[in-house]
């Protein structure tokens, strides 16, 4: 059925597969559906004789298999009034393919095996009901979002990189900010002080919504190997992780899905652990928390 | 008046074509043979695990027709007959001499089989002498796919 206001206009059009399938091969072919419409399959003729040993499998445009597995193609062979028909047509737009799979191995041919296959359809063209003219509906469709509802059209970013929610409570405001830790140092990453502490000390007149960390590692030119793991707590108790974790690998992130919650005179604290390392040289750390500062605004 | 086909089943909104083929190729229990008089029994055609399939047709295809009997057990336990059908009578239409270019057998009313579930088939050698099986088992329908979006 056309959308409301608009008529649709078939224009049969049919696309012949023709094929001489060697023996014990699998072959596969793809017909692409050329045009400047939609075209709709609604039926599927093909000729073959009754000693024919080929099996085929069909999977159509938008995906789906037409049989559940390979098939002798005998059981859908047929043409005029016994041709195989569509239910109901299945539109294929410009570019989409059939692929046809044909088999001489399961059935154990003797020899090459001939086929034809039309796959029988009807270009669709949409015309305007009060016009008359013809309506570009691939330019319709793709001009509509891709997610209803939302701007942002990137379902792997967070609601707020597109400035939607989640919004600040009522009688707040959130102003993005990034907090800086002190730069830790490790002299060397095979002896001496292998471990340490940096902290971020969150302001006293705003919490703090953190959503990602940002991680810097720079080891210098003569180290090896190595592996810097963190611990990240809150002063206040908190603690984000329960035990150590690779620094590297796992902290760094993108945007998580709900703020970490900083108060206002809390700290971050990072605790630091180089282990496994290798070669000369020294080592630094320094980690971002990058979210917003939320301040209680008069109403 | 002009003539109008009569049609089964209108066109269901958010199902997708497609069928089933059992053979000796993907379903061991049809390959073989059956003695004189004796039946095989109890043979599953395994549906698809993933959308409910609405069984609206048989067509059986054996080359020149089979001798054999058939009957069927929907996956509710239901069998569509009370004995065995023979299979050029029952499920293959009228003007099969070869195996191709005929209609299937139309069901009404469909049967809708939940998805994973098993069709039965029974066989029976009604000839005085051992019968290879010599049929193709084509289940015609449409799957059933939900037009709900994905994450509600």
């Amino acid at each position: 059925m056309p959308p409301a206001g608009m008529s649709v206009v078939y224009i049969p059009r049919a696309l012949l597969v023709q094929a001489v399938v060697p023996t014990g091969s699998t072959q596969t072919y793809a017909k692409e559906i050329t045009g400047d419409t939609t075209w709709c399959l609604r039926a599927i003729s093909c000729t073959v004789s009754t000693t024919l040993a080929l099996y085929v499998q069909i999977q159509l445009p938008d995906g789906r298999y037409l049989i559940n597995g390979l098939m002798d193609v005998t059981q859908i062979a047929g043409y005029g009034s016994y041709r195989y028909l569509f239910s109901r047509e299945l539109p294929c737009p410009p570019g989409a393919k059939i692929q046809i799979t044909l088999d001489t191995s399961t059935p154990g041919a003797l020899e090459a095996q001939p086929v034809v296959m039309l796959f029988e359809g009807a270009y669709a063209y949409y015309l305007d009901c009060k016009t008359g003219e013809r309506v570009d509906v691939e330019a319709l469709a793709s001009s509509m979002p891709r997610y209803p509802g939302t701007s942002n059209q990137n379902i792997l970013a967070p609601c707020w990189a597109a400035g939607e929610g989640p919004r600040a409570p009522e009688g707040s405001q959130d102003d993005r900010f990034i907090y800086s830790s002190p730069v830790a140092s490790f002299a060397s990453v095979t002896t001496g002080q292998l471990q340490t502490s940096v902290q971020i000390q969150i302001r006293q007149d705003s919490d703090f919504e953190c959503r990602r960390f940002l991680v810097d590692l720079v080891p210098a030119a003569g180290i090896t190997a190595g592996v810097v793991l963190v611990r990240v707590r809150l002063s206040s108790g908190y603690q984000l992780t329960d035990d150590f974790i690779d620094l590297a690998k796992y902290l760094g992130s993108a945007p998580w899905g709900k703020d970490f919650h900083c108060a206002a005179g809390d700290a971050i604290v990072f605790d630091l652990v180089v282990v496994d390392g290798a070669g000369a040289g020294a080592l630094t750390v320094q980690i971002h928390a990058d979210g917003a500062l939320r301040k209680q605004v008069a109403a | 008046m002009s003539f109008r086909p009569q049609f089964l089943y209108p066109a269901l909104e958010g199902g997708d074509q497609f069928h089933y083929s059992f053979d000796a190729t993907n379903t061991p229990a049809l390959s073989g043979t059956i003695p004189t008089l004796e039946s095989r029994e109890n043979i599953p055609l395994l549906l698809q695990p993933d959308t409910e399939f609405r069984w609206r047709g048989i067509k059986i295809s054996a080359d020149g027709g089979s001798s054999l009997g058939i009957k069927f057990q929907d996956p509710f336990g239901n069998f569509l007959s009370d004995g065995f059908v023979p299979c050029n009578c029952g499920y293959t239409p009228s003007g099969l001499g070869a195996l191709i270019g005929s209609q299937p057998v139309a069901e009404e009313s469909e049967i809708i089989c939940p998805p994973g579930g098993v069709v039965w088939v029974y066989l029976s050698n009604p000839t005085a002498g051992t019968y290879t099986i010599d049929i193709s088992i084509m289940l015609l329908g449409v799957r059933r796919s939900l037009n709900a979006r994905c994450g509600g």
